[in-house]
């Protein structure tokens, strides 16, 4: 845990006024663009983001020493922005099995691959592909998302995931293999249409 | 009995993947993993583009906040802590 997280819990506890600030400036961006890329909607992303910073002033003194300050937002803001989408009732269960890999009695590829991995950027632009990355990870079931989105985009490592989801690191990792495949596999429908 | 790079298939080389990528394997299957990958195009392929996948997801940016929520957070917080 760094020294500085550490040093703002404790000003936080103290209601130091110029903590908050702080908080806000290292924090803000950060919850606001989970919360976005979790609920979707910015007028939902905006009310979780003020959820979480009201929720981290008035619990602070709940947060123990030895936990990272960070880790216990991120948890906070995964939290509220699950709630905000079932109560949306836009909470949609996806089945992905279909865009798995697929090997055949022998364990080998069911179909040949191809490798589209050489400048994909040539073919379309990368902003395109960030929206294809966009427009796919919402298909993803909520579980491998948050831990794809938190470890792949937010760049947190497996452990501080798994302490952010109170979740194992086996856990973690089979989820996040498994939301990387999906993605793999829609970029290749893309780039090679259709194969994998 | 095989050696384990004798036996490695292709949905194994897919399952251990992460863990070659996070320098998780034992030196074994480490060394099984490599030579899998050498004599086998599709999953030379496959690795190519799952590391891709990887590094064009590192990519992705979502918008920042908007200021007037920054200012409304900055107030709220401020009333919050002189209550």
């Amino acid at each position: 845990m760094q020294f500085s997280a550490v040093k703002l819990s404790r000003r936080l506890k103290e209601h130091d006024e110029l903590a908050y600030e702080e908080l806000l400036s290292l924090y803000s961006n950060k919850v606001y663009r989970l919360a976005l890329s979790l609920v979707k909607h910015k007028e939902d992303a905006e009310d979780v983001t003020q959820e979480v910073f009201l929720t981290v002033c008035s619990r602070i003194d709940d947060l123990k020493e030895n936990r990272a300050l960070s880790s216990w937002i991120y948890r906070i803001t995964v939290n509220a922005s699950l709630i905000k989408i079932r109560k949306s009732g836009r909470s949609e269960q996806v089945s992905f099995v279909e865009d798995l890999p697929r090997f055949n009695q022998d364990g080998m590829h069911a179909r040949p691959v191809k490798d589209w991995s050489e400048n994909p950027e040539k073919k379309t632009s990368s902003k395109e592909v960030m929206d294809i990355i966009k427009k796919n990870l919402k298909e993803l079931p909520e579980s491998y998302k948050v831990v794809f989105l938190l470890r792949d985009v937010e760049g947190l490592s497996n452990n501080e995931v798994a302490e952010v989801l109170d979740i194992s690191l086996t856990a973690v990792k089979s989820r996040l293999h498994r939301a990387r495949l999906f993605m793999r596999e829609r970029l290749s429908q893309h780039f090679e249409g259709g194969t994998a | 009995m095989k050696e384990m790079n004798d036996m490695i298939s292709c949905k194994e080389m897919v399952d251990l993947i992460m863990d070659y990528l996070d320098n998780n394997l034992d030196d074994e299957a480490a060394k099984a993993f490599d030579m899998h990958i050498e004599g086998c195009e599709d999953c030379h392929a496959f690795l190519n583009t799952y590391k891709k996948t990887v590094s064009l997801t590192h990519q992705i940016t979502y918008e920042d906040i908007p200021d007037e929520l920054s200012k409304r957070l900055s107030t709220l917080l401020k009333k919050k802590k002189d209550n």
